[in-house]
């Protein structure tokens, strides 16, 4: 390859770090990323009870001692809870002993 | 990134890419302070001292990059040594044209294909992305 050509490859796949950053975390927020996630809830979940919108499936893994129902939630909400913006009611994981 | 290569590389071939690297961090007529960084940290690694630290950095415009890399016989540990100077010539966030010809004539001389320099240079910077990303992300700096 020709010396020249190979620098110019190179160099077109450099962006600058606080622009791809933030490209990055767009991405990661976004609806596309997170598309075909849906919001589930327990129906033996409180907080779950008084948001009458999401649909429920349980969960329950091979460990009886803790029973642990796993809602999932948009990977946006995730994302939002590690940011510290807070989300709506209802748990991302619930224990019930 | 992946640092079990460290235990293979014998002890001439450390102070070998610790010279490329400080050539590379001079290249660009200006050292950074995340090249300072990469430059310590992977001198700890690499189990060497300071005193041979300084001395390699004060004599590094008199290193000749193809003769260190003429020491380099393994492929894995070639592969290695182009990974870890597109690590050092991207950290800084920004790319000078010297480093380019001291990364290319490096990986030629020790038979890395360009098209392998491409993609390791890519892998490289999707790496530094996502680890800036998740520092972000886990409030740990501003990115």
């Amino acid at each position: 390859m020709d010396r020249n050509v190979l620098k110019r490859i190179l160099r077109e796949q450099f962006t600058p770090f606080e622009q791809a950053v933030s490209q990055k975390l767009e991405y990661l927020s976004s609806d596309k990323y997170s598309q075909g996630s849906e919001s589930l809830l327990s129906e033996d979940c409180i907080d779950c009870w008084q948001n009458d919108n999401n649909k429920s499936t349980i969960i329950e893994p091979d460990n009886t001692e803790d029973k642990i129902i796993l809602h999932k939630k948009s990977l946006t909400e995730k994302i939002n809870a590690l940011r510290g913006i807070s989300t709506p009611p209802g748990s991302y994981i619930h224990n019930f002993r | 990134m992946d640092e079990e290569y460290i235990q293979t590389l014998s002890g001439a071939e450390k102070i070998s890419f610790l010279r490329i690297f400080c050539r590379l961090i001079k290249a660009d007529g200006s050292i950074d302070g995340e090249e300072v960084n990469f430059l310590k940290k992977i001198a700890s690694r690499y189990g060497i001292d300071s005193a041979t630290m300084v001395n390699i950095i004060k004599s590094a415009d008199k290193i000749d990059c193809m003769t260190e890399a003429r020491q380099i016989r393994n492929r894995q540990h070639a592969l290695e040594l182009v990974k870890e100077m597109c690590v050092l010539a991207n950290i800084d966030d920004d790319l000078h044209d010297n480093e380019l010809d001291i990364i290319i004539d490096v990986a030629r001389v020790m038979g890395v294909e360009d098209e392998k320099v491409i993609l390791i240079n890519r892998w490289v910077l999707d790496s530094l992305i996502l680890n800036k990303t998740g520092r972000v992300i886990m409030e740990k700096d501003n990115g």
